[in-house]
């Protein structure tokens, strides 16, 4: 004889935050430098983000030409993450408050 | 240095004696930097991010260290650099290759720091700073022959 399932009972959140409200959390930025190879720079892109080369290439060259260019918008914890890891690659990256 | 075969992974170079020179004086200046390249945040609380950035510090320094053992560990051993006629092969994996790669940019970010982040090197070079401008054009062209041999 099959014993009868006791469903949880659900309970529905009636009030939700607009995206608006929620964490904006911090975008990740490389920014341009004298001395960072560019071929480099692409590797160490495809290296920490698991890019494809074109992508990786795309923002290589928006740091170059632009200046600098946003390659992760994440959490604080995730963001600092990559910071670390571009770093320790000796690019000119830091993590700045999304808006 | 010369890429000379490159298979499942595996890469050999051909270093000239002068070559093996360079690249080993290079790699005994590690580490040349002493911290971050740039601040963890430029326009965040720095209250807030106060720690984190004492966090960033610690986490580069510890890299360095390991890094570092590394260096020490891949000069010191035996029969990494296969001697014959004309010269030396090298045989590398791929994470060897990144990680000498991490390592030469290392010493060429660090030089570049510590002659005052110039925006170009021309004028050091004028002003007598051969030295330094000739280590970081080292890294460089060790850096390109590894990087061209990944796209290969």
């Amino acid at each position: 004889m099959a014993a009868t399932i006791e469903l949880p009972d659900v309970v529905r959140e009636e009030d939700t935050e607009s995206k608006e409200n929620l964490d904006p959390g911090f975008v990740v930025i490389c920014w341009d430098d004298p001395v960072n190879l560019m071929d480099y720079v692409t590797h160490v892109f495809q290296t920490v983000f698991g890019w494809t080369k074109e992508k990786a290439e795309f923002h290589m060259l928006e740091v170059h030409q632009k200046g600098k260019s946003v390659l992760a918008r994440e959490s604080m914890e995730r963001a600092e993450c990559y910071v670390h890891e571009l770093q320790k690659h000796q690019l000119h990256a830091t993590m700045e408050p999304a808006k | 240095m010369k890429l000379i075969e490159a298979k499942d992974g595996q890469f050999v170079f051909f270093f000239a004696k002068r070559e093996r020179l360079l690249l080993t004086h290079v790699l005994r200046l590690y580490p040349v930097g002493s911290g971050p390249v740039a601040p963890l945040s430029k326009s965040g609380d720095e209250q807030k991010l106060a720690e984190h950035e004492q966090t960033l510090i610690d986490a580069l320094a510890e890299n360095r260290a390991d890094q570092k053992k590394l260096v020490d560990a891949f000069l010191g051993e035996e029969g990494r650099f296969d001697e014959d006629k004309r010269g030396y092969r090298l045989r590398l994996n791929v994470d060897q290759i990144r990680w000498l790669l991490q390592v030469l940019n290392e010493v060429r970010v660090g030089r570049w720091v510590q002659l005052g982040r110039p925006p170009e090197l021309a004028a050091l070079v004028m002003a007598g700073q051969v030295e330094p401008v000739a280590e970081m054009e080292i890294c460089a062209f060790f850096q390109m022959q590894l990087l061209g041999a990944m796209g290969a």
